[in-house]
């Protein structure tokens, strides 16, 4: 029997049925297989890391993979007739779908800003509900 | 005499009636095929299934991915065991290229509990569609519906690719309290043989047999 596979270049926190309150808030990389992930989508290490660390944000934001049954739409309410995140190209597709495309493809997809539409929620809606909506302030603290 | 015909008449109508009704309630078990039975775990419920008689062997396991529970999805395949055995894990995996046949069962590991898992849902079914279609790995969608198995409303469909590789799968989703639940038949070979050749329209018949009972 063998394990097959067995690819993280991230690792995150999704909360979803966590009582932990601080749950939802980490995200740890791996430079390893970022590589691979690099390699396997024509990208640098850099397009590779910022890329998952994205995937790894929307996780925190109690995001599904791509194209699955999420049950909690983009304001984190229960969605009785179901609610699914947008199919792939886009931020939260799972790793095989990346394999042999380009990374591009996936950060510029249309879908990852598209309001909720046909039993689809919004991912730029969850990111906003579980971030906030601020300018983006690039200066590290200093001390 | 004639009140005394007309009674036995009566009683072998009923008696004929009560046989059709049990006839209807046990499917004909598919050709080669045996009759399973799978706890899920948690208690989450009790599926009783035909399965091919060449998948002789099982397995369960938790394909562990990248965000916890919620990522993570239970496992459970039935398959011949003279074909390799993998348990697939990670956020990316390697698909296999040729040398499968097999049943595998699945549903994440986080399951929240819900009502109003009966109703026919043509919103879920579009969407697995176009989830399937957005995977370019998958072959082409060859057919597709919306079935009752024993009071359970699934969608089923159905994918084919016939290259030096015959690629063949039959998907099946159902829910247990609002959670999705999948049954996927898939057969990747070179062989045009009458197991090739049937793959689909046998997985069918056998996704009829499905019963999911005493669950919560």
């Amino acid at each position: 029997l063998r394990q097959q596979g067995g690819v993280n270049p991230e690792q995150s926190q999704n909360p979803r049925g966590s009582n932990v309150a601080s749950d939802g808030n980490v995200i740890a990389i791996a430079t390893g297989a970022t590589k691979t992930l690099a390699s396997d989508t024509k990208s640098t290490f850099e397009e590779g890391a910022a890329f998952v660390l994205n995937h790894g944000a929307g996780h925190n934001a109690d995001l599904n993979h791509a194209g699955e049954s999420n049950g909690y739409d983009g304001n984190g309410k229960y969605q009785p007739g179901g609610v699914y995140v947008p199919q792939s190209p886009n931020v939260m597709s799972s790793g095989n779908a990346l394999k042999g495309n380009s990374l591009q493809s996936f950060i510029t997809s249309p879908t990852n800003q598209q309001p909720a539409h046909d039993g689809y929620l919004s991912i730029k809606q969850a990111y906003i509900h579980r971030f906030g909506n601020d300018t983006p302030n690039a200066t590290l603290p200093t001390q | 005499m004639n009140r005394l015909f007309i009674i036995i008449l009566l009683v072998v109508f009923f008696i004929s009636c009560n046989d059709v009704a049990e006839k209807r309630d046990t499917p004909q078990l598919p050709r080669n095929s045996k009759t399973v039975e799978l706890r899920l775990i948690d208690s989450l419920g009790q599926v009783n299934l035909s399965v091919p008689l060449r998948y002789d062997t099982s397995f369960s396991w938790v394909h562990y991915s990248d965000c916890g529970k919620p990522c993570n999805e239970q496992e459970y395949r039935f398959q011949p065991k003279n074909l390799p055995l993998i348990k697939e894990s990670g956020w990316m995996w390697t698909e296999p290229k040729d040398s499968v046949d097999r049943l595998t069962i699945s549903h994440s590991m986080d399951y929240p509990l819900h009502d109003g898992d009966t109703a026919k849902n043509i919103v879920r079914h579009a969407h697995l569609k176009e989830q399937l279609i957005s995977n370019p790995q998958n072959p082409p969608i060859i057919f597709d519906t919306i079935q009752k198995i024993n009071d359970r409303y699934f969608s089923i469909i159905a994918m084919q690719k016939s290259d030096s590789i015959r690629i063949k799968k039959v998907l099946a989703v159902t829910t247990i309290k609002s959670n999705e639940i999948k049954f996927i038949y898939e057969l990747l070979t070179r062989k045009n043989d009458s197991i090739s050749k049937n793959f689909i329209k046998n997985s069918i018949d056998l996704i009829k047999t499905i019963r999911i009972n005493k669950g919560i």
